[in-house]
């Protein structure tokens, strides 16, 4: 690379080096020596309409633009005069003619570049003609809110939208003899080609181009911006790795889930995806398909460059045992073993995994896909002890590790104290879920009424039809609206016969010979929780009706198996009990993650629970606690987006599932993977959010 | 035809400094220095563009030379492209000129036939292909910039282009001339120095008159005898209050300067090198009974319309400038509101990234110079109608 020559003039006097070639606006502010301006922003070239920044040049008659005018050798500016004062107050008054003369009101307040140009040029009363321009604010787009009156035609979105976005959806118009900023047709920004980026609300010096209010209600508004990434549990850098697998680059996509957890493929097929309830493309039409890109991504893995660059560190002597192989246990002996930690994991179950083997239904997670990734975290240099139950937290430490992770998980369920819940044949879910996956002969009765409305409820459903269970209801206090189950599986669940009864309770497993014959139901009117986060539930009167059973499966709940010999001190709830800050159980040396601490979660709240504990886990054993990783080769996205004609109209590409009869014959993947066409056009719905934080923001005279 | 396409670029721009050629409908700057520049510049593609937009209706220049001799004009472009080397011809015409663009496309159909055929024997192809632009007729899009921008699939709107900058469609090297420079150009390698082309420029009379002409004046002629010549009249039986001279954003004139010479530059044009002067082709004439203040803020109000919207004292400052001549125009105006007028004025002299936005204060200006009597009874509360300067 050759270094810019540097040129060496004066401003105000001081001698100032700037690299030939740019402006004197620049070279000042660069000097720290602040001249205002408006209309320039240092990612968009000069617009030169705002004249602001005008100053005076030794030898030059009258004044430049400073933002348009490159420096020179030798060239001496002057950044203030009573000439140049007068120009810029002048320039101020024009600009606020038509901006409302009232700040306080704004979302804007106090982060208006334009407040505080009036205040630094201490233009408060305007001798020119206010003219209000009295326009109807425009809330109709997704995403933004466009208040023309706000505008000050500084010309920055057009900019954003046409020279550094390449879109060009924003243009100059003319109505009447008034100039305004709008899409070339007029049009809603989705039918003019609009590829949602945000540049133009974030180079926005005014309130004219803001984040609707309702999608900023977080104050960290980097992380507002991304939602998919700020939603994710585990931080994974959601944006990258869509722009990877947009690139083709499937290797570098998995590269950059694996900086944070070990589970790409097994988040591929069963991830609760937060990120895509968040996901700005919703506002649009339908959220990014995210999960079942890093399905498709950890399926296309050839190359798997991730490991070039997984080396663990130099050995740190200390040795950790975890306990419990679930998703929170083999994240942090991942996560652990990576920092140059000895890891030890103790499963007591015949096979690693936790709930991710034993809870989770073949169907959602092909075991293929588990153990492979299981495999490679072996390879780290993990060692998992499968059947090797812990009785004692103190034998551990007599064998000389330094540290333990509590991470069994919350393997009991539980069920209801209703009369009758003991009848032969009355279930409960975890003891289900593990029968079948342990590959022992389960047999249910043809009609299974399953208690509960989550996605375990659903899990056994749906195992029960593929044992042969031929009328199988899934009965719950909530309304459907409000079934904490995903949608998937209600829709998959229904396709498969699955019928739903929302908003019942359930008061007695009604039994004869001390064998299920049905359930007695209630329906439920009202069903909510009291200031003091009680349930209450109201119900229907006259309501109570008997569904015939001859299996029923308690899914309403699950607390961990924790030994009481493991001398922890748990909450209320049966959970065990962290330290916030430390992340430290009541024992020296003691640390928790996953569903044990947190109560039944989800794979990638366990997966991010572990990488906590694995951080306080270094750091008690005397290491940084820096646990990220860099995976993925660096790659800077263009900031070059193209024209979007069409974008907006993009349908989310519909996932394909395998026929109904032949799900039930089996334990067969029920929902197939993308194919390379699909990928392509999913990961292109991208807005790409994350391209609008390197949008620099502009500083503030106050700051120089 | 001339044998422009025979003559290697360099002695092309040596030829055409030897005659001390203009450019016409700018600020008048010696055709073979822009052309040395654009020749010198780097790079692989290069534009040769012919602005032939007629920004205001009643300055038709471009019209008038696609109506007599669009041949002239698209030879004028080729040797342009021929001499800076350009791998690109355009021409851009208002949009619904049809009649006028139906004639380009023949004039073009023709020279290439021509200049293929004699170049048979000296074995040159044209320099490059030639496509018409059609863009909206108004003052910004006949802005070179905007022409350029229109090149680059943008909104053809001015954009800063700095002085004497050479890059211009995607960054590539582009000429842009006008109409009337290429007519005058492929005129000195038909006929050499001595053609008329040369010692002329082309003239709209417009406004009260008996009909508008177009035509050509001699350089050195006075602004009153080419309205005799128009109007075939003496000067004293047209009872001319005032002319607009060199189009929409041209100064006011009056009385004695009517004798002076339509010329370029000299130090009574103080216009900046880029800007155009009196000589860009309209002569709008202001019969006896106008009132100055009401030309001024006519003026001003078409500025106002034309105005891109882009810089602040372009749109904002022909704005409050209209407010303000309305108000004297009504006889309300504050002496406060004369001062801001004139501080506006001195301020979008600059303030401006395009001609017309630098040059929207003149006619203002030099109305309330030359007429300060209509103004000073306007502000003092007696409407001046009628009164000639």
């Amino acid at each position: 690379m050759t270094e810019e020559p540097t040129v060496t003039l004066t401003v105000d006097g001081r001698e100032v080096a700037a690299p030939s070639g740019v402006s004197v606006l620049d070279a000042a502010l660069e000097a720290g020596i602040y001249v205002p301006h408006l209309c320039h922003h240092p990612d968009l070239p000069p617009g030169g309409v705002c004249r602001l920044c005008v100053v005076e040049i030794a030898g030059t008659d009258g004044v430049v633009a400073s933002c348009s005018t490159p420096v020179t050798a030798g060239m001496s500016v002057r950044t203030q005069s009573d000439e140049i004062s007068r120009l810029r107050r002048l320039a101020m008054e024009l600009l606020l003619v038509g901006h409302p003369p009232e700040c306080g009101t704004c979302q804007k307040y106090l982060n208006c570049e334009l407040q505080s140009l009036k205040q630094y040029l201490g233009v408060e009363e305007l001798r020119v003609k206010r003219r209000p321009k009295l326009l109807p604010v425009n809330d109709g787009n997704p995403l933004f809110v466009y208040d023309p009156n706000k505008c000050v035609l500084c010309g920055r979105c057009v900019r954003a939208c046409c020279e550094l976005r390449e879109v060009g959806v924003l243009s100059y118009q003319k109505r009447g003899s008034e100039s305004y900023i709008y899409t070339v047709a007029g049009g809603p920004l989705a039918e003019s080609g609009c590829r949602f980026c945000g540049a133009c609300a974030e180079v926005c010096p005014t309130g004219a181009i803001q984040d609707k209010e309702d999608l900023m209600r977080d104050q960290n508004r980097k992380a507002t911006l991304v939602p998919c990434k700020s939603s994710c549990p585990a931080e994974i850098d959601v944006p990258r790795y869509v722009r990877s697998v947009k690139e083709g680059d499937y290797s570098a996509a998995v590269a950059v889930i694996r900086e944070k957890v070990p589970f790409p493929g097994v988040l591929g097929y069963i991830c609760d995806h937060p990120c895509e309830d968040e996901c700005r493309r919703g506002e649009i039409n339908q959220s990014v398909s995210i999960r079942e890109l890093k399905r498709f991504a950890a399926e296309h893995d050839r190359e798997e460059a991730w490991k070039q660059r997984v080396a663990p560190a130099s050995s740190t002597d200390k040795r950790v045992a975890v306990i419990g192989s679930g998703p929170a246990g083999l994240t942090a002996a991942y996560c652990l073993r990576l920092q140059g930690h000895e890891v030890t994991v103790f499963e007591a179950l015949p096979e690693a995994g936790g709930m991710l083997r034993y809870g989770v239904p073949e169907y959602r997670l092909p075991r293929r896909v588990l153990d492979a990734e299981i495999k490679d975290i072996e390879e780290t240099g993990v060692a998992i002890k499968t059947g090797a139950w812990v009785e004692t937290l103190d034998q551990l430490f007599q064998e000389g590790y330094d540290a333990v992770l509590v991470a069994v998980g919350a393997h009991k369920g539980q069920k209801l104290r209703i009369p009758g819940a003991n009848s032969q044949g009355a279930l409960v879910s975890t003891d289900f879920l593990r029968a079948v996956n342990l590959g022992e002969q389960v047999a249910v009765g043809k009609k299974v009424v399953v208690l509960g409305g989550g996605n375990v409820a659903f899990d056994c459903a749906r195992v029960a039809r593929r044992l042969g269970a031929d009328d199988v209801r899934i009965a719950c206090l909530e309304c459907r609206a409000e079934m904490p189950a995903s949608a998937d599986e209600l829709e998959q669940g229904e396709d498969e016969g699955i019928t739903i009864d929302a908003s019942r309770t359930s008061t007695r497993i009604v039994n004869s010979d001390g064998k299920v014959a049905g359930v007695q139901l209630l329906e439920v009117d009202k069903f909510y929780f009291d200031e003091d986060g009680v349930p209450q539930i109201e119900v229907v009167d006259g309501s109570e009706h008997v569904v015939e059973a001859d299996t029923v499966i308690f899914a309403v709940g699950q607390r961990p198996d924790l030994p009481q010999e493991f001398d922890l001190d748990k909450t209320d709830r049966g959970l065990v009990e962290l330290d916030p800050f430390t992340h430290s159980t009541s024992r020296e040396g003691v640390f928790g993650a996953g569903d044990a601490v947190s109560g039944t979660a989800s794979a990638i709240k366990a997966m991010a629970s572990g990488r906590q504990a694995a951080i306080a886990v270094d750091k008690f054993l005397g290491g940084s606690g820096r646990i990220d990783r860099k995976l993925a080769p660096p790659f800077e996205p263009t900031a070059c987006l193209g024209p979007g004609e069409g974008f907006a109209a993009l349908d989310r590409a519909p996932e394909t599932c395998v026929l109904p009869e032949e799900r039930l014959s089996g334990f067969c993947e029920v929902v197939q993977s993308m194919d390379q066409e699909d990928a392509g056009y999913e990961s292109a719905r991208c807005l790409q959010c994350d391209l609008r934080l390197k949008i620099k923001t502009v500083k503030f005279w106050g700051n120089y | 035809m001339g044998g422009g396409r025979l003559i290697e670029r360099e002695a092309l721009i040596s030829e055409l400094r030897a005659t001390g050629l203009r450019e016409r409908g700018g600020a008048g700057l010696l055709v073979a220095e822009r052309w040395q520049a654009l020749r010198d510049a780097p790079g692989e593609q290069r534009y040769a563009v012919c602005n032939a937009v007629d920004g205001a209706p009643h300055v038709p220049t471009a019209r008038f030379l696609l109506g007599s001799d669009p041949e002239a004009v698209i030879e004028g472009l080729l040797i342009a492209a021929q001499a800076i080397g350009a791998t690109r011809g355009v021409v851009g015409v208002n949009a619904g000129h049809s009649e006028e663009t139906a004639r380009l496309e023949r004039a073009i159909e023709q020279v290439g036939r021509r200049w293929r055929l004699e170049a048979g024997e000296a074995g040159t192809a044209l320099p490059c292909d030639l496509t018409i632009l059609e863009l909206p007729g108004s003052l910004v899009s006949a802005e070179e910039t905007a022409i350029i921008r229109a090149l680059e699939s943008r909104q053809p709107l001015p954009y800063l282009r700095g002085d004497g900058e050479v890059r211009g469609v995607h960054g590539a090297p582009t000429l842009v001339e006008t109409a009337e420079t290429l007519a005058a150009v492929a005129a000195v390698f038909r006929e050499g120095a001595a053609a008329p082309e040369v010692s002329t420029v082309v003239m709209t009379v417009s406004g009260d008159v008996s009909r508008q002409r177009t035509f050509r004046v001699s350089l050195g002629a006075t602004v009153a005898s080419v309205l005799e010549q128009a109007e075939g009249a003496d000067l004293g039986e047209l009872r001319i209050k005032a002319v607009q001279l060199g189009g929409p954003t041209g100064r006011f004139v009056a009385g004695d300067c009517l004798d002076k010479p339509i010329a370029f530059g000299g130090p009574e044009q103080p216009d900046s090198a880029r800007d155009r002067g009196d000589i860009a082709g309209g002569i709008e004439v202001f019969g006896g009974g106008r009132c100055a203040v009401e030309m001024a803020r006519d003026a001003i109000a078409y500025l106002h319309e034309e105005s891109c919207g882009k810089c602040v004292f372009c749109r904002e400052g022909t704005r409050q400038a209209l407010d303000i001549l309305n108000d004297i125009v009504e006889c309300r105006a504050e002496a406060e509101q004369v001062e801001l007028l004139v501080e506006l004025g001195e301020a979008m002299k600059t303030g401006s990234i395009c001609t017309l936005g630098r040059r929207a204060f003149i006619p203002v200006s030099s109305a309330m110079a030359v007429f300060a009597e209509d103004f000073k009874s306007h502000l003092d509360g007696k409407c001046c109608s009628g009164q000639t300067a």
